[in-house]
This record gives structure tokens, C-alpha cells and sequence, in this order.
């Protein structure tokens, strides 16, 4: 399975859970079977408006299964559901490797 | 001639102003058409009371799927506001970020993307004795404005527009505010009101409209006459703050009618912006 995590910065698993979807400035796509990781620049961060649909669009265009971020807003949340990628809220302090393990052993619940 | 009555700060006076002028030179037997543009808040019809004789419901359009999609994004990708995101064999519009261009309509390869009207609110035509009345009553929970703005500023034409422009200093403001002749930019002595004012006069001159400032109230608050100065916008009229003028609005009175020396205040300004004009 492939998921995304919506990051303030770094690149590799102990990257922190950025607060916000739409307006993170990267994702770091990691894919469960080898935990290989991937960054993805979040070009729709600086829109005035839209952040959250363009920020759902490139991620639905990577194939990803679920998106980790600490909030979605209303309009991403609407793409994204549309979209059928599993969306997750997490605390924004947290590790992707902490919060992986957690979707991992289902202790974190599925929007 | 069309006069764009604008703020920066809201509650500074605008329809106090934009309606005693109407009156004023309707008054003088003039045609004047008065334009609420505050399209969210529309008060104007509160105190010239017009008679509403056609109301229409205003329109954008924005595209639907009519046909074939394999989700091939070129319509994504073409969108520069993020409206319109490809599924795997449909779209998901979102209509409050759509800005109607038609770009993902030119698109698609498969030509299946239409446009549709969707409706914003209703606009409203009707006469308040000899004024001509315009305004947009935006429905609620809209999120676009603009459109609606545009509508009633398109509709309305005649010797005199005066439209009575919606605060801020962004795209409604902004909507209201070009193409008119004058902006007649209403503040007031206080540090929010000359900051938003500086913010309006730079909106003016990026739109190429001559700003004159009229100071409200202008015997409270603080000396802010360097602070309105240093806009570089001509300060053409001083109104003091009167008690009788806030108890007829506050009923809904026009002031111009009931509060004496109000009107020969109101003629001051609608001489300072023919001047104005004249001069630019």
C-alpha cells in the first residue's frame, strides 16, 4: 500500500505530520512492502485559493491508497473522498514512521 | 459619468454618502442610476425604498460531464484555479472555485464537458421615485461574489452612476471599483480608517481611477490629516459627526431629508466630484 503524508520538511520516515493538507509544503510517499520513500513538492501550497482540490489532485495522480495530514479541509476532503483515497488525521508532532505503524495495526481510525 | 462611492474600512459612511447623493441630484432633476455593488450586505434599498419592478436570477456557467471521459486530467491540467480534478472515468467540479473561463471545456479531447448555468442570487431592478434602483442580493452561503458585482455594475447606465461599492480592498471592491470615472473613498479619523483608506487609494490607482477621500465624522477620533495626506489622494470634503444623522439612519430615515445642514454637506461633496472630474 502506498501513503502519503502530508510534511513540513526532511524526507525520510521521521519526517513530522505537517497540520494541514492543502497547504503542506511537501508529501512523502512511502510504500508499506519496503517502507521505500518518495518526496513530492506541493505546488498548490502558495494558491490563493484551491490549495486543498490541487493538492488532491497531484496526490490522486500518484496512485496512493491514503493520505496522512493533521486536518483536511472541507473541499479537499470532498476530492479526496471522490477520489477513494483513505484519509487520516494525526497529531502534527508525530513521526510518519510513529503514524504508519499506527495504520498499520488499525489503532487509527479512517476519516 | 459613473462615481464608485468605496471604503476600504466598512461602516465609514458609503451608502449614507452614495444614497444622499442620488437623492441630491435627483433632486435636481437629473437621471441618476444608484447601484448597490454590496452585493453580500445590500442596504441601500433600506432608505431609498425603490419599488422592485423586474427581478432576474443571475447566472455563471461552469462545465458538467456530458459524455466520454477516461480521466486523462488534460482539463486538470488546464484549470489555474484547482476547480476541476479527474477521477478515473469522471470529474469532480468545484463550483466555488470555478471562474467560468471555459479552459477545460477547450480541453478535453473528447469534447464532453459543457457548460452550465449555475445560479449566484438575484438581481433587482426597480425605481425609488425618479432614481433609477439597481442591486444583487448574492444567495446565501455563495461563495462567489464577483459575478454578481459585475451584473449589477454591467446593468446600469445614464448620465450618473453612482455605485455604492462593497468595503475591502480585494476582488469585490476591485469589481465595483473598475471602469468607473471617480472613486469617492469615505474614512474616518481613526488609525483603521486611514490604513484601509491607503490600501483603497492604491487599489484605484492600480485600476487606473481617479480617488478623491471624503473624512466622516470627521471631528472624532484623532488628527489624521498627515496620515490621509501622505495617500496622495486629494481630500475634497469634511462631513462632522452629528447625532442627528446616526438617529435617521438608524431608522432608516434619509438624512439628507430630515437633518438640517446635512444636504448643504451632501451638495458640497457632489460639487467636489464634478470638479474632480473635470479636472482629471
Amino acid at each position: 500500500m502506498k501513503v502519503a503524508f502530508a510534511i513540513e520538511a526532511g524526507d525520510g520516515l521521521n519526517a513530522q505530520v505537517c497540520p494541514n493538507f492543502g497547504r503542506a509544503p511537501r508529501f512523502l510517499i512511502v510504500d508499506s512492502k519496503d517502507n521505500s520513500t518518495e518526496v513530492l513538492e506541493n505546488k498548490a501550497a502558495q494558491e490563493a485559493h484551491g490549495a486543498g482540490t490541487g493538492a488532491a489532485a497531484m496526490i490522486s495522480k500518484h496512485g496512493v491508497q491514503a493520505i496522512v495530514a493533521g486536518r483536511f479541509g472541507p473541499k479537499a476532503f470532498d476530492a479526496l473522498s471522490a477520489a477513494e483515497i483513505a484519509m487520516y488525521e494525526a497529531p502534527a508532532d508525530q513521526t510518519v514512521k510513529t503514524v504508519l505503524v499506527q495504520i498499520q495495526a488499525g489503532t487509527l481510525k479512517k476519516l | 459619468m459613473r462615481i464608485a462611492i468605496a471604503s476600504g474600512k466598512g461602516g465609514t459612511g458609503k451608502t449614507l454618502i452614495a444614497t444622499s447623493l442620488a437623492v441630491h441630484w435627483a433632486k435636481q432633476g437629473k437621471a441618476v442610476t444608484y447601484v448597490d455593488a454590496d452585493v453580500e450586505e445590500p442596504n441601500g434599498h433600506l432608505f431609498l425604498r425603490p419599488t422592485f419592478e423586474k427581478t432576474t436570477r443571475h447566472t455563471v456557467p461552469v462545465p458538467r460531464l456530458a459524455g466520454f471521459c477516461d480521466g486523462c486530467a488534460k482539463c486538470q491540467d488546464a484549470c489555474a484555479f484547482n476547480a476541476i480534478i479527474a477521477l478515473k472515468e469522471r470529474v469532480q467540479v468545484f463550483d466555488e472555485l470555478c471562474h467560468s473561463c471555459g479552459a477545460c471545456v477547450n480541453a478535453c479531447p473528447h469534447n464532453s464537458l459543457k457548460l452550465q448555468p449555475r445560479e449566484l442570487g438575484d438581481l433587482r431592478h426597480g425605481m425609488a421615485k425618479n432614481i433609477n434602483f439597481i442591486d444583487g442580493l448574492l444567495d446565501v452561503g455563495e461563495a462567489r461574489a464577483t459575478p454578481l458585482i459585475e451584473g449589477v455594475v454591467e446593468a446600469a447606465d445614464g448620465e450618473l452612476v453612482i455605485i455604492d461599492s462593497p468595503p475591502g480592498a480585494s476582488c469585490p471592491a476591485v469589481t465595483a471599483i473598475r471602469g468607473a470615472d471617480i472613486a469617492v473613498l469615505i474614512t474616518e479619523p481613526t488609525l483603521f480608517g486611514v490604513h484601509d483608506l491607503d490600501l483603497a487609494v492604491q487599489v484605484c490607482q492600480k485600476l487606473n481611477v481617479p480617488p478623491i477621500i471624503v473624512l466622516n465624522r470627521a471631528n472624532l477620533g484623532g488628527d489624521m490629516m498627515d496620515a490621509i495626506k501622505a495617500t496622495g489622494a486629494p481630500l475634497v470634503a469634511q462631513i462632522d459627526f452629528d447625532p442627528q444623522i446616526s438617529v435617521a439612519t438608524a431608522r432608516g430615515e434619509l438624512a439628507i431629508d430630515v437633518v438640517p445642514g446635512f444636504a448643504d454637506a451632501i451638495a458640497n461633496i457632489a460639487d467636489a466630484i464634478v470638479v474632480s472630474e473635470v479636472v482629471s
